[in-house]
């Protein structure tokens, strides 16, 4: 059985402007140990994917309809007290702004210390102490440092330390906002370096969200590709990325110049994304698409299975 | 060091300094001085793209900034064509600023909220009091169709907050390109958009460059954005160059190990390489111990007693590709 289970998912936000079309029937599921990726550009709605599993969602959300399993129960259900049981213990979430997320009056180690009793009761302050330190060295921090402020620590620390934040009360899923974003390639390298190691060691399942795809690209079993409010393939991320399906997916891949190979001249995709307060008729990919023709204009794609386990929400996917 | 192939560069950075001295706050007696630039040197040649280098901190802006001359050095000189932009005249000064464009990064920021588009490209016409209004009407109307916002006059009315982000960097580029520069510094011009607009705005580049045999100096932290544009590259660390040369030589043969590195660490959607769970040992890139030897010696796999002890200088080492590492040392 999958740990974590989205079904048909949708969301729209309520603005003075009009209802955003945020997510719409997005569905995928997270195994054990498995990490998975939500790849997009800015305002597709992967960051409401993540909110919407913490329950987090801004109050002008409305969830329309779906379901969010987690170990067979439907979060959505869940009042704001048993969320709070759930939250940390079972999912914990990296955020985007790692950067900004410690306070900058108060030791690190004691952020992590006040994160842990006030989560779980059965620690005392001194177990928590301890917990800590180890948690410190499991993220490749120096335990001597607990007591340091956040100003002392390096951008790759302090995202080292929000990890271990995030792995206080032992998770089963950690979600990880764009984790490595504000940081330089080579600490981002070891950032990744050191969540694999999480992952295989502590049988961790991730969902990574980001909008760039090579970090995903390393990062993750299976991936899938958000497009305007839908996810519009999924599948391993070997097979997304060397066979994708669906026409997004390839000019996305298009749009990255590379290191490796003979040196191409880019193919980006024309255009820019759609605004979801109108989001376009049939496929919302379709006034991008190289490949749209008339029933794409008029009628919403389905999800189409081509090989086991790889989907594309697309009239017309490559097969 | 002399690094001369080029009978005359557009550009010549000339051992350039840039030191930030330490301040004296009300807590501290005054701090260590930064050396953001230490004794930089290179060319930048006739109708290339140039590409810098380097991760956050390694003053590869500052570079940029000195260029266009809204820092000073505190050492060395830059000629531009041939002339030291520091001892430039008041009427030559202006002149200056027409042939030397910028683009920053941040289109959100670097675009006056309360200007229209027409308004933020036309004003640079007049203060270089280019033309007759009906002039200048055209010229904006073509360059706007040249950066791709097209048909322009849809565009003149608009205000920055009715643009999307790429749309907003198209009109930073028009900006700079109204006045037919000789000469743009574009410093991280595509790291805030979306993956799909960044190839366009790259691809625009590569073709303005091409219609009016543009120079560029294009400054990253991206090796791959580098690799796609520039003809040559400097990856510079801490303030210094480690490796300067072709780019396609830099990519293929890496000389020094920073670079190596770099290139290990990106990531590629294309080639998917697995990555390497690491040891969990702590690491402090920032407190590094203050050195005499090689900034890099710290993190460098290939580190001797000699490195420790002093710096290497930058070396010709093949055709045009430089290293600072004693690696290469004849």
């Amino acid at each position: 059985m999958s740990l974590l289970e989205v079904d048909s998912l949708t969301v729209h936000y309520l603005t003075a402007k009009g209802k955003v079309h945020a997510l719409e029937e997005v569905s995928f599921d997270l195994k054990k140990g498995e990490a998975l990726g939500l790849v997009g550009e800015s305002g597709c709605g992967k960051t409401t994917v993540a909110m919407a599993i913490m329950k987090l969602l801004a109050p002008n959300a409305r969830v329309l309809s779906g379901k969010i399993l987690l170990r067979g129960e439907d979060l959505l259900r869940k009042g704001e007290e048993e969320m709070r049981k759930v939250r940390w213990k079972e999912v914990s979430m990296v955020f985007q702004s790692a950067m900004n997320a410690l306070n900058p009056v108060h030791r690190v180690g004691d952020q992590i210390v006040e994160a842990i009793l006030a989560h779980d009761g059965s620690f005392s302050e001194e177990e928590a102490q301890k917990r800590v330190s180890e948690l410190f060295a499991l993220v490749g921090l120096d335990p001597n440092r607990m007591r340091d402020y956040p100003h002392q620590y390096s951008g790759g620390m302090r995202q080292r330390a929000i990890i271990a934040m995030a792995l206080a009360c032992e998770p089963s899923l950690v979600i990880a906002d764009e984790p490595t974003t504000a940081l330089d390639v080579v600490v981002q390298d070891q950032i990744l370096g050191e969540m694999k190691r999480l992952q295989m060691d502590l049988h961790l399942s991730l969902l990574y969200i980001s909008h760039d795809i090579s970090i995903i690209a390393r990062a993750c079993d299976r991936m899938g590709v958000m497009y305007a409010g839908q996810l519009v393939e999924l599948g391993p991320t070997q097979k997304v990325l060397e066979a994708p399906l669906h026409p997004y997916t390839r000019g996305l891949l298009n749009s990255y110049p590379s290191l490796r190979g003979p040196k191409k001249r880019l193919r980006p995709i024309p255009g820019e994304p759609p605004n979801l307060w109108e989001p376009p008729e049939g496929c919302r990919f379709h006034p991008r698409c190289p490949r749209a023709s008339e029933i794409c204009r008029s009628s919403c794609p389905p999800v189409v299975s081509l090989e086991n386990g790889h989907f594309a929400r697309c009239h017309r996917p490559r097969s | 060091m002399e690094l001369r192939d080029d009978p005359e560069p557009m550009v010549v950075f000339q051992e350039v300094s840039k030191v930030y001295p330490g301040r004296k706050t009300l807590f501290t007696k005054g701090g260590e001085d930064v050396v953001a630039l230490d004794r930089v040197s290179f060319e930048i040649r006739v109708g290339e793209i140039f590409a810098l280098v380097g991760e956050s901190g390694s003053g590869k802006t500052t570079c940029g900034r000195l260029l266009v001359r809204l820092e000073k050095t505190t050492g060395g000189r830059i000629l531009f064509e041939g002339s030291r932009i520091d001892l430039l005249r008041r009427s030559e000064m202006k002149a200056f600023r027409r042939r030397v464009q910028m683009i920053f990064q941040d289109p959100y920021q670097s675009l006056n909220p309360q200007l229209t588009v027409f308004q933020t490209v036309v004003e640079p016409l007049v203060i270089h009091g280019h033309g007759s209004h009906r002039q200048r009407e055209e010229k904006v109307q073509s360059v706007l169709e040249e950066v791709g916002l097209k048909p322009a006059s849809d565009f003149f009315f608009r205000y920055p907050h009715q643009l999307s982000g790429g749309q907003r960097q198209r009109v930073a580029v028009a900006r700079a390109m109204v006045v037919e520069p000789r000469f743009v510094v574009a410093d991280e011009p595509v790291s805030m958009l979306d993956a799909s607009i960044q190839a366009q705005i790259l691809n625009m580049l590569l073709d303005l460059k091409e219609r009016y045999s543009l120079t560029l100096l294009f400054i990253t932290h991206d090796l791959a954005s580098a690799r796609y544009v520039s003809d040559r590259v400097a990856v510079i660390y801490r303030g210094k160059i480690m490796e300067y040369g072709p780019t396609e030589a830099v990519i293929q043969n890496p000389l020094h190990p920073y670079t190596r590195l770099l290139i290990r660490a990106a990531p590629s959607a294309r080639n998917r390489g697995e990555i390497l769970p690491v040891a969990a040992c702590p690491v402090d890139l920032y407190h590094a111990p203050t050195h005499t030897g090689c900034r890099f010696a710290a993190r460098c796999p290939n580190c001797t007693p000699q490195c420790r002890e002093k710096e290497a200088d930058l070396f010709h080492v093949e055709a045009g590709h430089y290293a600072a590492c004693y690696l290469h040392y004849g």
